[in-house]
């Protein structure tokens, strides 16, 4: 496994869309300064979007990750370019690049915080493996570690994304599949019911346990 | 009973306690969270102008009663008549507020905004959208909302409302969508045919009119109240024609096909239902939807866009066909007056719409570039799409390509009508019912174009930055 470099991206940016190497980052915006001669060669950075999917107060004293989660965890917001999102010292928000990606089934992928970004103590991703074939807008799990207030403005640097060749890829997967089919805003996360998930290791849901009923389990 | 003195402070007073949360409302829509579109902050700023304005003038009141009853009295009744004009704009302002950047389909509107402003008399126009609790779209007339508020201002020595801003209802559940959206086009069309067509349609309506009943001038009072009222249908239709040409004009077949969807129109193709009798009848406000579906097809011929459609495999396509086979067909509704009726001669109306597709065709500016291009790449989009893919760059034989927003408004549609099954093939998931399935994925799609249409402009934006 090899990190792609920026002539490869640039190339396969160009291949047609039914050539399963295409690679595609859309929109380029100021490609000429993206791609021009000593810019980082092993990297493409990506802008922050416009939408953001704030953590809401729960409605139980803790995160339940069930399907009910998708629902009752986040409260969408739009903010135009332009215009900008305050983000609390210690707080969290979801945002999406917006850039949207479609890998190639031979490489995947991964993204990580832009180094003068990550100076001001934000970290705007925590589960940065982008898998081969991968579709959409990358969530970004942003978080201001820092303790003063940070300004996020949608459609500026934020992220770089770096891609890295797969050994033995073999044939690009087609089919549409996956959690999240080609979002192209942050979308709230998505659970099973948990007492099926365990159900299938073989915990009955008699032996599952709801929070907040104490050693009571649900029958 | 309370001296007028005191009636009118305290009814001064109520009106005033009565604006203080609408001001609230307005001036955090300006400063703080969700976001508005420019057209909106313009019209928040105006009535918090005019509240401000208001107050001071309800401030004044108690200096100016002296002991006169009459005065007194005059005084009471103009409190009356502005607290029942806010009362009137109180109706649009929490729909108004309603629509921020969450809730209305922002990228669709910016560019429609953007044609829009390619024509010169409506480079100033802008478009302030609100909510409507009907699952329909509207534009709010005049006496609605700009006389009032001008009613207001001239009493209070306020602003006139700004000419330029018109304000369209959206159905509230539609925030997210586009392929229904495409429906707005005509309100903001009714709009331009407000504040600058009127004059010169309603003309050459009249000259029309005047072929038909040649000898008009001579008649009894009686056919002359008649004439009128056939005037004024006419001219209602002729409006309504109007917005769909223009709104075709501005955005091409789209618009018909929104149309069709909005109006179950396919069910006039199905012999089994009896021809879908509504369809073919000219109703108190709106033409036939026949004999709109039929200009809509003259119009796309006219214009060019025809050649590029005819031969896509879709029902929507079929009933623009169809209904110029049976346009003649069209009725009057029996709910106009049967006076009206009898002496109505629909000949008029055709008359008036065929002078009415050369106008519009003059007026707005020609999309033949968008034509070649949707002709050029929507085999190209198409792939994009079946593989879920935004289309804001696609690459082609000659490379790169950034569609514009109209092609990709129409290859929306043309794949949602013919090739959406490309797309449902290349799923792997579990198996879902087919009409949750195809509701999930049109959905899909509408994000991933109205994705599209928001690249666009930040490409333009980026292009001429540089």
């Amino acid at each position: 496994m090899g990190v792609i470099c920026k002539e490869e991206i640039k190339r396969r940016l160009n291949f047609l869309v039914e050539d399963e190497k295409q690679l595609v980052i859309t929109p380029l915006l100021v490609k000429d300064e993206i791609f021009k001669t000593g810019s980082d060669v092993d990297s493409i950075d990506l802008r922050l979007g416009n939408n953001f999917l704030l953590p809401r107060v729960p409605p139980l004293p803790y995160t339940f990750p069930s399907p009910d989660a998708s629902t009752q965890s986040h409260m969408r917001m739009q903010v135009p370019y332009g215009k900008y999102l305050v983000l609390p010292a210690h707080q969290t928000v979801l945002g999406a690049t917006l850039e949207f990606i479609k890998l190639p089934p031979d490489l995947c992928g991964q993204v990580l915080t832009k180094s003068s970004v990550a100076r001001t103590f934000m970290v705007v991703e925590t589960a940065p493996w982008i898998h081969p074939s991968y579709r959409g807008s990358l969530t970004l799990e942003i978080a201001n570690v820092s303790n003063t207030p940070v300004i996020l403005y949608p459609g500026r640097l934020i992220c770089q994304l770096i891609l890295m060749d797969l050994i033995d890829a073999g044939p690009e997967r087609e089919k549409l599949h996956g959690t999240y089919v080609a979002p192209v805003y942050p979308e709230a996360p998505k659970f099973s019911d948990p007492r099926e998930d365990l159900k299938a290791i073989g915990i009955p849901h008699g032996e599952f346990l709801l929070p907040g009923h104490n050693n009571q389990s649900t029958k | 009973m309370s001296n007028p003195e005191t009636l009118i402070l305290k009814e001064a007073a109520d009106l005033h306690r009565f604006l203080q949360p609408i001001a609230k409302m307005c001036a955090i829509a300006r400063t703080d969270h969700p976001y508005y579109r420019d057209a909106s902050y313009i019209l928040f700023t105006y009535l918090s102008g005019l509240i401000n304005k208001t107050r001071e003038y309800l401030e004044d009141l108690p200096q100016r009663p002296g002991k006169s009853p009459v005065i007194q009295h005059s005084i009471r009744q103009k409190l009356k008549l502005l607290r029942d004009s806010w009362g009137l704009l109180h109706r649009y302002i929490k729909p108004c507020l309603d629509a921020d950047t969450l809730h209305i389909p922002i990228p669709l509107l910016d560019v429609l905004n953007d044609r829009l402003k390619l024509i010169p008399e409506c480079e100033a126009f802008e478009c302030a959208v609100f909510q409507l609790t009907a699952a329909n779209y509207a534009m709010l007339p005049y006496y609605e909302v700009n006389s009032v508020a001008n009613g207001i201002a001239r009493r209070v020595n306020g602003e006139d409302f700004p000419r330029s801003l018109s304000l369209v209802g959206i159905p509230y559940s539609q925030s997210s969508g586009f392929f229904l959206n495409c429906l707005i086009p005509h309100e903001m069309a009714h709009f331009v045919y407000q504040e600058i067509m009127v004059t010169e349609v309603t003309n050459a309506v009249d000259s029309i009119l005047n072929t038909h009943y040649p000898n008009a001038q001579d008649a009894s009072d009686e056919f002359l109240e008649t004439l009128s009222q056939i005037r004024g249908l006419i001219n209602l239709w002729v409006e309504e024609i109007f917005c769909d040409l223009f709104a075709i004009a501005l955005i091409g077949p789209a618009f018909s096909f929104a149309f069709a969807e909005m109006t179950s129109a396919s069910l006039i193709i199905d012999t089994l239902s009896g021809n879908a009798k509504q369809s073919f009848e000219f109703g108190q406000s709106h033409p036939a939807d026949v004999a709109r579906f039929y200009l809509h097809k003259r119009h796309l011929d006219a214009l060019g866009w025809w050649n590029q459609i005819k031969d896509w495999r879709s029902n929507s396509v079929d009933l623009l066909d169809h209904c110029c086979l049976v346009f003649g067909k069209t009725t009057l509704s029996n709910k106009i007056p049967p006076d009206v009726a009898s002496q109505l001669k629909l000949q008029c109306f055709w008359d008036a719409c065929d002078w009415l597709l050369g106008y519009v065709k003059r007026t707005v500016p020609a999309s033949d570039k968008d034509i070649k291009h949707l002709a050029d790449h929507y085999d190209v989009i198409s792939k994009y799409l079946e593989r879920a893919i935004v289309p804001s760059t696609i690459i082609t034989e000659s490379g790169p390509v950034y569609p514009t927003p109209v092609v990709l408004i129409n290859s929306a549609f043309r794949f949602v009508l013919q090739d959406f099954d490309n797309l449902l093939k290349r799923v792997d998931m579990e198996p879902m019912n087919p009409v949750r399935e195809r509701s999930w994925y049109t959905e899909r799609l509408e994000l991933w174009v109205l994705k599209a249409l928001e690249d666009y402009r930040l490409l333009s934006a980026s292009q001429e930055a540089k």
